[in-house]
């Protein structure tokens, strides 16, 4: 309930912003097709760890201020040394452009972005490490989704090419995973791998994009 | 090495003086497709190692500045006496900025995601010293580590057909096994000689 009202919360600027649109010029932007690749650090989990990995990403307009995003991410995470994360995110995005909208060389065009993905994370234990050498698990993971919302900005280098900075906060809606060290046998120190109730992770998300023009798949741009 | 720096050196200017005599105008474009293979090395400083790759790439200009390419390092061996990998290939594939020269010079900067595979050639030195080998004493588990790198180069085309390149990469990554985090941050240097043609007319 919580996270329904959080999220219609954070999407109604989206609806309000979306009004004041009467007077746009007729739409030669939908039908635009990038392709796309990033890197993403993952920071400010409940867990306190930063991950770092990468993804590639399609966006499709669909109307001069509305884009969508349909991307993959994985991404890597050390956990104090005796175990490592990984995350993989499978999902798609709304983008609204506020301001400026032209996919043109020089354009500067910020946007919000709320989106959803399914999520897939596994632990695996270091088993080098000391502190595993008692672990009743050795890897544990999960599927869960996820949905996001942040702001972003993109720069048009050229007509055809894009970088794009974008931070989104992340809310997990699944059970989470919890590495903890506890005394294990002779009160020896030892991590424990467990999976959580159902709970709200969230984490941040900053991805650095570069994005390249496909074309224009049903061809209303502008001659 | 200084005499063959001083050779290359020469060589580079002599090139450039002769770019001199020419139509001063843009030689790279949008439609220049270009690629290369050679022998690179990389030095990853935390580790004290020196690895060598087989590379290979391929680069398409988009637009007059920006170029899009994908690039393999194929590992081939570690020089000197550490030895910490198995293999550590890459791919990566990302974007270059080129400042447009009035000659045939095309000095660029980018930035590339990737992703390398590797695996650790014998369990790391922490596990066995001192005493005896602690834990798993067996090889590192192959995994897929992200990577993130800057590069900062030059091509040098010549009047058709090929152009020379030198090429520096920082390489961003950590590589996580059955052992402990080992970053994979690694300078890489390439040069060779590169093979281009333009797929698109210019336009007039």
């Amino acid at each position: 309930m919580k996270t329904k009202f959080l999220l219609a919360a954070a999407l109604m600027p989206l609806f309000t912003v979306a009004q004041g649109g009467n007077n746009e010029p007729k739409d030669f932007e939908s039908g635009k097709l990038q392709l796309g690749m990033r890197t993403v650090v993952s920071a400010f989990s409940d867990s306190k760890y930063s991950g770092f990995g990468l993804g590639g990403q399609f966006r499709l307009k669909l109307q001069n201020r509305l884009n969508t995003e349909w991307f993959a991410d994985y991404i890597t995470t050390n956990v104090d040394d005796y175990a490592s994360r990984t995350d993989v995110h499978v999902g798609w995005a709304v983008q609204y452009y506020p301001f400026n909208y032209l996919m043109t060389k020089g354009s500067f065009i910020p946007y919000v972005e709320a989106g959803h993905c399914f999520d897939y994370t596994q632990i695996d234990l270091n088993t080098s490490n000391p502190l595993t050498y008692y672990s009743t698990l050795q890897s544990l993971s999960r599927w869960s989704s996820a949905v996001h919302m942040g702001l972003g900005s993109t720069y048009n280098i050229s007509n055809n090419f894009d970088v794009s900075l974008a931070a989104m906060y992340m809310l997990h809606l699944g059970d989470d995973l919890h590495t903890e060290v506890v005394k294990g046998p002779s009160d020896i120190p030892t991590v424990e791998l467990s999976k959580g109730h159902e709970s709200l992770e969230g984490h941040l998300l900053i991805t650095l994009s570069l994005n390249v023009y496909i074309g224009d798949l049903w061809g209303r741009e502008k001659k | 090495m200084k005499t063959k720096t001083l050779f290359f050196l020469m060589l580079v200017s002599s090139l450039l003086l002769a770019q001199d005599e020419q139509k001063k105008e843009p030689f790279i474009r949008r439609g220049l497709l270009r690629n290369e293979a050679t022998f690179s090395t990389g030095s990853m400083f935390s580790q004290g190692v020196t690895n060598v790759y087989l590379q290979g790439g391929i680069e398409y200009y988009i637009s007059d500045n920006v170029s899009i390419r994908g690039e393999g390092y194929y590992f081939v061996t570690s020089l000197g006496d550490a030895q910490p990998f198995a293999f550590h290939h890459s791919v990566m594939s990302g974007a270059s900025y080129h400042f447009r020269t009035k000659n045939h010079f095309d000095p660029y900067f980018g930035f590339a995601p990737g992703v390398s595979i590797t695996a650790l050639k014998f369990p790391p030195p922490y596990i066995c010293d001192p005493g005896p080998c602690m834990g798993d004493p067996t090889p590192g588990k192959t995994a897929v580590d992200p990577l993130a790198t800057l590069h900062l180069g030059f091509n040098l085309y010549f009047q058709r057909w090929f152009h020379l390149f030198m090429e520096t990469n920082y390489i961003y990554g950590r590589h996580f096994s059955n052992y402990n985090p080992e970053s994979l941050s690694e300078l890489r240097f390439s040069f060779g000689l590169g093979w281009n043609v333009f797929v698109l007319k210019k336009r007039t």
